[in-house]
């Protein structure tokens, strides 16, 4: 038997160790490619010692909590049983490392309310954002719809969606304002909360939170077009004494221009025993003002 | 002025073969470049990322350019007694000092355009160069620099009585002082729980308020520049330097080198 040739008892152990580290590397790929989202809410740092001792790299610091915010995010919403209790500590931590990074307070303040059902930090943070960048319409804006939506308090949301006219020089946002402190006693203003989710809409970047504003949206533009029809119903009641027999009749008889479709994507159903109208998707209409979107 | 001048550029010669030189900026350019990558994990709001990335790449590796260079190109040169040949020359000590540190400058500076360089194309490629405030861009990689100087400053006093690893040690320290300094000083200062308020002034002073010589918020907010502030903050940096160097020339000049 020859001896081995000097180089290939060079290169022999050298690809021996390649292999086995490409086979190490391959065994170990799931732990590699797997997501680490943040749950030790014990180890998140102080953020005001940690911007002490950045040593002028606050700003990154900001920048890679708030990547791991979005990848929390992401992942909770994809969640079956969704945690969000990292969203404030880490929120605050990366408002505290850059107190002028309006774009945290507005989306964390957004996520607070609308996913993880925390009205009370999402209130938090927002005036957290108000006082440290008083000149970010946004964060005026998110504010009067948690009090708008959430908490039913007209005079605030009206005194928020105000400085956030005047902030954002938003013309638009006066008159939804004005709407809104003059309008304070009605139940039924689908207007005005049609007008404020189409702002949220085109305002919300997180798909998650976009797919919650777009649906609560679906429901209010249905229940406007019930709340019509049903006012046609009674109209047409104390016109006749009797409620119609069809949502034709109240066409035949010029109350309505025409039987409605229905915003949801099925149809509107009328029950001439009860005269109650009714979605075929989302059913009957419901009052505005009762609590957080479910 | 000559012989300082001789001695600059024999020491950009010099620092320009430095393999280290050559793999920080290598390695800062890769982070600069990959920062759009990364500003691709968030929603909305990227172009922060890329400049804040961009910004704290080019003075993190600049700052280790700066120490390290200027320990490899001074103190070690003295440790291993390599400058005798050069100051058996009719050139005085300060100038030689002077003139290394000029050198470095001019080498670190160059670096601080390279970088930049590589930040003003990632940021356009991402945003478009209408969207990068030129201003606040120059403002703050030209007091950048000035840091930089600073570190050339500290390493070449330290270099002129101590070890190149106690030199080291000591102007990263500095530098990470002023840092932390610039941060803490004002709850120091307003704190009513905090004594010794005298000393924090002094300190104040003697530390290099590093915050003063950092604009890179101006580039991530677009902040406009204010001119008489840069010229402050620029004024103060050069001072402290050249400050730094004079007193490590009068240290030099009185130490016995044989």
């Amino acid at each position: 038997m020859s001896p081995m040739p000097g180089w290939l008892r060079t290169v022999a152990p050298i690809l021996a160790l390649a292999a086995t580290a490409a086979a190490a590397r391959f065994e170990l790929e799931p732990i590699a490619s797997a997501r680490k989202p943040i749950r030790e809410l014990a180890f998140l740092p102080d953020g005001r010692t940690l911007r002490a001792v950045s040593l002028g790299q606050r700003h990154t610091l900001a920048d890679y909590y708030w990547l791991s915010l979005v990848q929390h995010v992401g992942v909770a919403s994809e969640s079956k049983a969704p945690r969000w209790d990292a969203v404030f500590p880490v929120a605050n931590l990366v408002t505290d490392l850059d107190p002028r990074y309006g774009y945290a307070y507005q989306e964390a303040g957004g996520v607070l309310s609308g996913l993880a059902k925390r009205v009370d930090l999402s209130d938090r943070i927002l005036e957290k954002g108000i006082a440290a960048v008083p000149d970010r319409w946004q964060l005026h804006w998110n504010l009067a719809y948690n009090k708008y939506f959430y908490e039913n308090d007209k005079r605030t949301a009206a005194h928020h969606l105000k400085l956030a006219a005047e902030v954002g020089k938003r013309p638009h946002l006066y008159y939804q304002a004005a709407a809104l402190a003059m309008d304070s006693s009605a139940a039924d203003d689908y207007d005005f909360a049609i007008h404020i989710l189409e702002v949220a809409l085109a305002e919300a970047e997180a798909e998650p939170l976009r797919q919650v504003i777009a649906e609560r949206l679906v429901r209010a533009y249905t229940d406007r077009t019930l709340a019509a029809v049903e006012r046609a119903v009674e109209a047409f009641r104390l016109r006749h004494g009797r409620p119609p027999d069809s949502l034709e009749a109240l066409v035949a008889d010029r109350l309505l221009p025409a039987v409605p479709p229905d915003p949801a994507g099925g149809r509107i159903e009328y029950d001439p025993k009860t005269g109650a109208t009714r979605s075929s998707v989302l059913g009957e209409r419901q009052p505005i003002l009762k609590g957080p979107i479910e | 002025m000559r012989p300082a001048l001789v001695v600059a550029a024999t020491t950009v010669r010099e620092a320009l073969r430095e393999r280290l030189l050559h793999n920080l900026l290598v390695f800062a350019v890769i982070l600069i470049a990959s920062s759009i990558t990364i500003s691709q994990l968030t929603v909305g709001d990227q172009y922060r990322i890329i400049a804040d990335v961009s910004a704290s790449s080019t003075q993190v590796f600049g700052t280790l350019i700066a120490v390290f260079l200027s320990v490899a190109l001074i103190s070690r040169e003295l440790d291993r007694r390599t400058c005798y040949p050069m100051l058996a020359r009719p050139i005085g000590r300060g100038a030689f000092l002077a003139g290394k540190a000029l050198g470095l400058l001019a080498v670190v500076t160059l670096n601080g355009l390279v970088m930049a360089a590589a930040s003003l194309a990632t940021i356009s490629a991402y945003a478009g160069a209408s969207a990068v405030p030129l201003s606040a861009f120059a403002a703050a990689f030209a007091l950048m620099i000035l840091q930089f100087a600073i570190c050339i400053g500290f390493a070449a006093l330290f270099s002129t009585f101590t070890t190149p690893t106690l030199a080291t040690v000591y102007t990263l320290s500095f530098v990470a002082a002023g840092h932390v300094f610039s941060e803490i000083r004002s709850f120091w200062l307003t704190d009513k729980r905090v004594e010794l308020k005298w000393l924090v002034r002094v300190l104040d002073y003697v530390l290099p308020n590093m915050g003063l010589l950092d604009l890179k918020e101006a580039i991530t907010y677009r902040d406009p520049v204010q001119w008489a502030s840069l010229g402050w903050r620029a004024g103060y940096g050069m001072a402290y330097a050249v400050l730094l160097v004079a007193m490590g020339a009068v240290i030099f000049a009185r130490r016995d080198v044989r």
